[in-house]
Parts: structure tokens; sequence; C-alpha cells
């Protein structure tokens, strides 16, 4: 795959958005005779730094090839009135396929910020999934523009109070950045459990050490809770720099996900009582945000694991 | 037809068994006892089961190009337990480590994760009938499962020739190794095509490996039926209210199907002798795509569903008399030509390739179905070697439109609507329709509305062994071909082989890097047709 080259750019202050609107569709005729139109869905960007403008056009734009979708990426500033806009087309090649995509920044001063349904409207595609991301803040439950989304993203790596998010998870498809980072580890761990003589175990745990990163490593011991049914005082958790799960049930069986030291590679163990062990090695999964958020438009429906493991969490107070 | 072994549950009942415990919900959505908490959420339930992968003919070609790969890939997508082994049986007389070694070679991008899995692989050298063989492979089964936890689960998968399917089967039978475990264990034979040489020898190899497997024990492997586009022209049938009620007799012409391949036999001439494009793809490839083609609406997409509706199709593929055979089949072979910029060899010329070989490199043909959907609408297939370039699809002509309102000069350069699948490789869809060219003249043009699936999901597909392994680990045979398919499709077949041999029929010639000779062109003239250019 190539790397999407922008093909044609136009930047405009204080615009209306039907000029935008006819701006886009002008560049794209520009383009249009030699690169295939193929959409999938909008994705729509709420940013409020450039730092978080920078950040989600280089992800998009190393996506927008493998998920062909319209971009918006919007930027909230409090001061000030008025939008600024650009449009962006990138061409870039699939399977020897000449494709395009557009990306559009709406620049969105003042009192229009609370309105940013009626500012994303116009640039949506007829038909298709509508894909809100929020790459480093959780939206207000009341935001208008949830109500246009057909599926929000979000991350709670960094974040502190998710009793929103799970109100909002009652009624919008949430799917957590977080959470697709911790996938690999958590078939990992549930791996450990598929051998038939190992599998009673898992409905036997009795302890569970959660060892890493602030908010993953709480999600993922509400993940642990919610699944085996342990209490808060059955879990312990530490800071770490690299993740490291361990399991105990009594004293009868140990196991264990963790990095391996000096290596990128993950290694797996159960440990029996009488001495009997099985162990192996994995490689270290990707945690890259292209990956992540690559992962989280693959899987775009409600997680009722994800849903139960949040909960957990905060109940556990895990989050605090 | 004897039955011996114990049917497969989870293949038996029609749907994958994994819809049912390794997502870990049973069918009312509860948690099952025995299903593994973590589990629940992950891969969309698409984990192997533990499982011992027994791999007869471990020192093959098919073994390090296609098998390995494959494991390596479904491990590095972490779609593999931890409980999981490869055995290897070959004559080589290896070791452990050899074996070890030519697997570690077979991916040389494994890494060690890779290297760590194959660690636990095994190896047991012997003849592959022989009762010592399968005695010294129970033994490594029983260890690895102790060892490594895999559960009593087997996979038997024959990656040798066809001639030892019935002594290997055979001997996993008089050994005990097909029955299931206790527990729910799972015992399970994959086979590769071909499967027979013609209707009969077909049945003869089912009644032996019925001797000591059950059917729902059996997964026979097309692996065109692995790849994505195969299956997505499921999805575009039955998933699209616009396409189905078009697909019929009221609206189409006629179909074409077409599987061609820019290669010659390569390395294969000995096989390709025994062969011929007849039994090498028609009565496998192209009846599969066919039926899929062809086949009605399933109540349910699994594979008692798929399977069954399949099988109906080619039922009603009307079975052709000698005469026919004779107006409605040809047979040609490639002769010297230029291919792809060079200068090629005829087929005749071609290493293991006897000087006056009659073997067919090339078969068109007219089919006609006997159904409501299809009555009146003939099916031409062609496939072909050494031909300009290496496309599968299938192409649905519609009827002309009744009436021209346009002037002749104004729609000269109009064809009928023409829906094509394109199988490989650019898989997509297109569709032909007429549109107004710009200007003042009210002329009327082809266009083409291109859909290309890469250009919309660029997520990684698997391998069509990848996607197969899998789904007999898990134990979903939907994309595995079934002993009555086999058998309809080889009564299909049979008569034009069994033409071929009683007359002289002409062997027309084709040169190398053409589209087959002028003797398949005619085929369709005759009713004012003519064969597409993909």
């Amino acid at each position: 795959m190539a790397d999407a080259v922008a093909l044609n750019r136009w930047y405009a202050t204080d615009v209306r958005l039907g000029s935008v609107v006819d701006t886009l569709a002008q560049l794209r005729r520009s383009v249009a005779r030699t690169a295939s139109r193929t959409w999938v869905m909008t994705l729509v960007a709420v940013t409020r730094t450039d730092d978080e403008v920078y950040q989600a056009t280089q992800v998009m734009r190393s996506l927008g090839a493998h998920h062909p979708a319209r971009l918006l990426i919007v930027q909230t500033v409090e001061e000030g009135t008025g939008i600024d806009a650009s449009v962006t087309i990138y061409g870039t090649e699939a399977d020897g396929h000449p494709l395009t995509f557009d990306q559009v920044g709406l620049w969105v001063r003042g009192d229009a910020a609370a309105h940013l349904d009626s500012i994303v409207e116009p640039f949506t595609l007829s038909d298709l999934p509508v894909v809100v991301w929020y790459p480093a803040s959780l939206p207000p439950v009341s935001e208008p523009l949830l109500a246009k989304a057909t599926s929000v993203l979000v991350d709670t790596k960094e974040a502190q109070d998710v009793a929103g998010l799970i109100a909002l998870a009652g009624r919008r498809a949430i799917v957590d950045l977080s959470w697709m980072r911790l996938r690999p580890w958590r078939e990992m761990v549930a791996a450990l459990f598929d051998p038939p003589d190992l599998r009673p175990y898992a409905r036997r745990i009795t302890a569970a050490e959660v060892a890493g990163k602030g908010g993953p490593r709480r999600l993922l011991a509400g993940w642990l809770a919610s699944r085996l049914g342990l209490s808060k005082q059955q879990l312990v958790l530490a800071d770490a720099r690299h993740a490291r799960i361990v399991l105990r049930a009594g004293d009868d069986a140990t196991f264990e996900v963790g990095r391996a030291e000096g290596e990128r590679l993950v290694r797996a163990s159960a440990a029996l009582a009488g001495g009997r062990s099985r162990q192996e090695l994995l490689p270290l999964p990707d945690d890259s945000l292209v990956w992540s958020l690559g992962e989280a438009l693959t899987h775009l429906g409600r997680d009722r694991v994800w849903q139960q493991a949040l909960a957990a969490g905060v109940a556990a107070d895990a989050w605090i | 037809m004897t039955t011996t072994g114990p049917p497969d549950a989870a293949a038996a009942s029609g749907r994958g068994a994994w819809l049912n415990t390794t997502l870990g919900t049973t069918a009312d959505g509860t948690e099952a006892e025995d299903v593994n908490p973590l589990a629940v959420g992950l891969s969309e339930g698409r984990r192997a089961p533990p499982c011992a992968l027994v791999i007869f003919g471990a020192s093959g070609d098919l073994t390090a190009r296609k098998l390995i790969p494959a494991v390596a890939s479904l491990s590095r997508r972490r779609l593999l337990p931890s409980s999981f082994v490869v055995v290897g049986v070959a004559r080589s007389h290896l070791s452990d480590d050899d074996f070890r070694a030519k697997v570690t070679e077979a991916v040389p991008e494994g890494g060690p994760a890779w290297r760590e899995l194959v660690r636990g692989f095994r190896y047991v050298a012997g003849d592959y009938g022989a009762p010592e063989t399968m005695a010294e492979l129970s033994r490594v089964l029983d260890e690895v499962d102790a060892e490594r936890g895999t559960g009593g689960n087997r996979m038997f998968y024959l990656a040798t020739v066809p001639a030892v399917f019935e002594p290997v089967a055979d001997a996993l039978g008089a050994a005990g190794l097909n029955k299931p475990g206790p527990g729910g264990s799972f015992a399970r034979l994959v086979i590769e095509k071909p499967f027979g040489r013609d209707l009969e020898s077909a049945r003869q190899l089912d009644e032996a490996l019925h001797r000591s497997f059950d059917e729902s024990q059996i997964y026979r492997i097309d692996h065109y039926l692995g790849k994505e586009t195969v299956q997505n022209v499921l999805a575009l049938r039955f998933a699209n209210a616009i396409f189905e009620p078009i697909w019929d007799r009221r609206y189409l012409d006629h179909v074409q199907v077409t599987v061609a391949e820019a290669l010659g036999v390569e390395h294969r001439g000995g096989f390709y002798e025994t062969a011929g494009a007849l039994r090498d793809i028609v009565q496998n490839h192209v009846m599969q795509v066919l039926s899929l083609t062809l086949m009605e609406p399933p109540a349910t997409i699994d594979a008692q569903g798929i399977r069954d509706e399949k099988v109906k199709a080619l039922r009603a593929v009307k079975v052709m008399s000698v005469e026919q055979v004779a107006t409605d089949v040809v047979r040609a072979q490639y002769e010297a030509g230029w291919a792809e910029g060079a200068a090629v060899p005829g087929y005749r010329e071609e290493e293991g390739v006897a000087p006056d070989s009659r073997t067919e490199t090339y078969v068109a043909m007219r089919l006609e179905v006997d159904n409501w959907r299809w009555a009146g609408v003939p099916i031409y297939i062609r496939t072909g070697k050494r031909l300009p370039k290496r496309v599968t699809e299938v192409a649905l002509q519609f009827q002309r439109v009744p009436h021209l309102p346009f002037r002749a000069h104004e729609s000269r350069d109009l064809h009928p609507n023409a829906l094509v699948l394109r199988i490989q490789p650019d898989e997509g869809i297109s569709l032909r329709f007429g549109a107004k060219v710009p200007g003042q003249a009210f002329e009327v043009r082809d266009v083409l509305m291109d859909f290309s699936y890469g250009a919309a999901f660029l997520e990684e597909a698997p391998d069509a062994y990848e996607r197969l392994l899998l789904d007999a680990m898990i134990g979903d045979p939907t994309l595995f071909i079934r002993s009555d398919e086999v058998l309809q499709a080889w009564s299909i077949v049979d008569p034009i082989l069994t033409a071929w041999a009683a007359r002289d029929t002409p062997l027309a010639r084709y040169p190398a890097g053409t589209w087959g000779p002028k003797q398949a062109d005619q085929l369709l003239a005759r009713e004012g047709r003519r064969w597409r250019t993909p």
C-alpha cells in the first residue's frame, strides 16, 4: 500500500458551510476519473487542541486507505465566532487500484461549537455509518453530535470519570480504543484456559494481580472481576511499565501472562500443583494508535463484555 | 455405506461448533458451564480448540508451501490455542528436530514465537498404511495429549497422493484413531481433490473412507471455496435485495463462467497427463463456482443449508448424451505461442508430456439447467491453461431491452447489460450499462460501474488454506464438499469422459497466449453469442 499523498488542497477562513461542500465536490471532480470512489463510512474526529488535530490527521491519513471514509476533523475553539475550513483530497493505491479519499478540517469558534451536529451533517455520506471519534476526551452525555453517530470511539486510557460513558453505552455503540489494545492480552489470558484439563480452573480463580499502566490496568481488572466473579478484595493492582497478569486458583494453579524482560515477546504460562507446567512465547501485540483505531473501525458494534468490565472497574473503585 | 466411526457431533449439527462452544454461550444466550468465561466476546468465537494436526505427507510440497505457512499465520493471528501441535507423518526418515527445522525453514519470517510453537511439533516416520506407523502415531498422540493438553482432538490431513487415501483411512480405523475419545473430543479426516478419477472411482473412494469415518468426520477441501471472493458470491446474492430478483431466466440471456490460467503445466506435466482440464478444473473448481451461482437461497447460511442447495442446483444441470458432448463440448490443447511477452512451448513439448499426447488443456462447454429459475438460459463454461491471463469470473449476460427507442447509429456501441463477478484476481463486481455520451447528439454507449473489494475492504484476508484449516479444527464444514456434492459433480462430468473415450473426439489446438480454439467461439456464435474478453 502506497502512502497517501495530497492531490488537491483548499483552505479558507470565515466560510459558509455551503461553499466548503461545493469546494469538496469541485476538488473531487478533478481527480474522479482516475480513482475509484468506494466509501464505507464518514469518520468524524472531535478535537480541542492543535496537537490533537495533528495527531488525528496523521492517523486518519494512514487509515484512509484501509477504511475508505470521508474524514472530518473538527476542532472547537471557545473564543471568537465563525468557521474556518480546509479540504484535502488524498490519493493512494490499493492492490494496484488508484484510490482517493477526502479530508475536511473545520475550525469551529464560539457558540457554533455547541451545534456540531448541524455542522457535521452536510458532510456525512448518505446511507453509510457515521463514526465519531474523541481522540483525547470523553464526550459529554448531552453532546448533540452523538445523535448523528452510529458508533462513538473513545479512549479510556487516561480517563478518570467514566460514569457518563457507562450511561452513554446504554444508548450508543461505544468502542474503547484502550479495550482494543487489550484484546490481544485478553486473548492470551483466555488461551491459558483452552486445554480441557485447565478449563475448570477458570471458574476456580481466587485471586488476580494486574500490573501495568493506569486506565488499561484497571480495565483489565474490571474484565477479570466481571468474567470470573472476583470481588474487589480478590484483586491486586500495581503500577508497572510492562503489563503482567497473574491468576491464582488457590494453591492448585497459577496462570501468568507478562512481557518477557528485555524482549518484544509475551510469556504465557500455567503452573499446576505437583510440578506440571506449560509455557509459550507469543509476539508482543501492536499497541499503536493506527492499529487500535483500525481495530476499532473493524469492530463497531456494542460490546457487552466491555460494558461489564467498565462497570465492574468502577464498582471496584478501580478507576479512582 | 458402512459407517463404523462415530459421527462428529459438531459437524453433524449443521452449524459450526464454534457458535456454541468457544464463543461461550448456549443457544439461549446464557453461558454454558464448560466454556471458558474469559473467551467470551473474543475473536468472534473463531479460535481453534485444542488440537493435534496430523499431516500425512509432512515432508511434501503442499505441507511446506501451504499448510505450514497457514498454521504459522493462524498462530500469528492468535487463532490457535496454546495446546496445539503438528504431528508430521511421512516415509522420510527424519527426527523430531529434523522436522522442526524443515517447518521453521518453511516460515522464514516466523520469529521467536513461531519457533517456540514449533518446538512442540512431532514427527513419525513410516509407511502410510502400515500398522506399526499407526501404533507409533497413536503413542505420540497420547504423549502430546498429556504434555500439550490437546485433549484427544485429532485432525488427520492427508497431504499425500490420492492413491494412499484409502490405505491411510483404513489404517487409522484399524488403529482406533478414527474414534473420538471420551469427553466429546473429535477425530476428523481432511482430504484434498481429486476425489476420484470418475464417478465410479469417486464412489469407491467414498466407500473406502466411510469404512472408518462417518461423513460428518470427513472434510473434503477444494481450496477455491476458501477464497473470500467465492464466499462473496453468497453475500452478493443473498444479502442484497437488488440482485436476486433478476437472477433468473426472465432477465438473463446466458451465463459465462471462465477459469483461465496464464501458466502452462510447468513441472506438473506427468500429473497433468493423467488428469486434463476437465478433471483438474471443471469437476471441482468450476462446479463449485457454478453451484454457488445457480443455487436457490438457503434458509440458513450454514453447512447443511448451503450444501443442500448446492447439490440441488447440480442435480438440475442436464446430463449430456454422447451426441450432445460432440456438439456442446470443445476440447483443445495449446501449442507453442507467445504468452506474457515470452515464447513458450506447446503442451506436447512440456516436460513429462507425451509427444503425441491427447490430454486436453482447454475445455469449453454449453450446459443447460432444468429448473424454473434457469430453464432456457445456457451456461457456457471455459477453462484452460496458457490463456492470455489468469482470471476467474462469472458473467451474467442480461437480455437485450425489448425495444430500443434510439436510432441505430445512436446506440451502435451499446451492448446488453452484464453483471460480472470477478473472483480472481482483482476481486470485485462490475455492471455494464448504457449511458448518454455528453453532447448535442443522443448517443448511448456502454459504461462500466466497477466495484473492487480491494478498494473497500483492505483488511488482510486470510489465505484459503488458513481459513479452511481453521474451519476444520472448529468443526464448521460449510466450506467443505459433501460426498453427494462430489458424486453429483462427477455425474455431470462423467458422461463427457465416457463420450470422449468412446469416440475419437477431435482435439482442437490453440496457440498459447490466446483465448482458445475457434471451435469454442463457434459454440457461442451458432446462437448469436460470443465469449467475453475478461
